[in-house]
């Protein structure tokens, strides 16, 4: 999967947690969009609970836990999608 | 450490009644001897079944001071960073809190408390996230009407204070006033998990808090006071 296709899927996901800023989330288009837009920690939570559901993936507590930015998650979404 | 490991064992103490019952007591006797607690509303919250408390924070007495007050067997969630605390650690360890750890993505804590509720169990979360650093009601976050959307339990507004008062009134020799006062249960009209339902949830939330705190605990800008009548149940200092 590439990392335009998992910026994709995250768009989308973002759109269905919080469609008063769909506007905001259309204009992402790289990793580093990703990481200004902000996102609170329920946001993230629930973008990552649909994300799993969605891709058919799952993440460790521990990773969520240590995860610092959209690369570490769409590594982590590469990494999984690969195995 | 990658993605795909399966979850870490949980890291929650785990929940001993009668060790809970046992320093619920020690507790409830050391407020009752050192403060003149006043729980206004305790009816309010529902006797058994699963129920959220969402409470604002001025103090770290107040997770005590809920833990005593109460009817029931509360299970607090604690900021991480108290498992240490000389004092507070194993009090929060010995009434089974659930830890969480600020500023990081802690899905194993939320979904403890949401066993906790699964299982017909009360906890209670301090809904602004932290002590307020003025003693005025801060903004609420979202993370207790997420738990309340995610688990179809009632909320039940609650409003602490004169806790910020216990430390500074024990060293004159002196009694802090402190006071509980619980609001009517709130059943969330949609268990939608988007953002802006949740806003909306924690706004109501916050007004609720907001209408039973005395006026000198709001920020003037966002709340206005005292719109909670409270004649439809009974205040009393618990013995």
């Amino acid at each position: 999967m590439t990392t335009e296709a998992i910026i994709e899927q995250i768009r989308r996901g973002l759109e269905a947690v919080a469609p008063a800023r769909a506007a905001e989330f259309s204009k992402v288009k790289k990793l580093e969009d990703l990481d200004s837009l902000g996102l609170d920690s329920i946001t993230t939570l629930e973008l990552v609970d649909r994300l799993e559901k969605r891709l058919g993936i799952a993440f460790s507590d521990d990773f969520l836990m240590e995860m610092t930015s959209a690369r570490d998650l769409v590594a982590a979404i590469q990494d999984q999608v690969a195995s | 450490m990658t993605a795909n490991e399966p979850p870490a064992a949980g890291a929650q103490p785990r929940f001993r009644p009668l060790l809970y019952d046992l320093v619920r007591g020690a507790i409830r006797f050391l407020f009752l001897t050192l403060s003149h607690p006043r729980v206004i509303c305790p009816e309010r919250c529902p006797p058994q079944g699963p129920a959220i408390l969402a409470i604002n924070h001025l103090s770290y007495f107040d997770g005590p001071m809920v833990l005593a007050m109460l009817p029931r067997r509360v299970r607090p969630m604690a900021a991480d960073r108290l498992r240490r605390h000389f004092f507070f650690g194993p009090v929060m360890n010995a009434t089974g809190a659930v830890f969480i750890r600020r500023g990081q993505l802690d899905r194993a804590a939320m979904r403890a408390l949401l066993a906790v509720l699964a299982g017909g169990g009360c906890v209670a979360v301090a809904i602004e996230g932290t002590r307020s650093p003025d003693g005025k009601l801060q903004e609420g976050k979202n993370g207790v009407a997420y738990l309340a959307a995610k688990s179809g339990a009632p909320l039940i507004p609650a409003a602490v204070w004169g806790t910020e008062q216990i430390w500074p009134a024990w060293r004159r020799f002196r009694r802090a006033e402190v006071h509980l006062s619980l609001g009517s249960p709130i059943r969330l009209a949609s268990q939608s998990l988007d953002v802006s339902t949740l806003d909306g949830a924690t706004r109501g939330i916050m007004s609720s808090i907001a209408a039973l705190l005395p006026s000198r605990y709001l920020p003037e800008a966002r709340y206005s006071p005292g719109d909670d009548k409270m004649t439809d149940c009974s205040s009393h200092e618990p013995s």
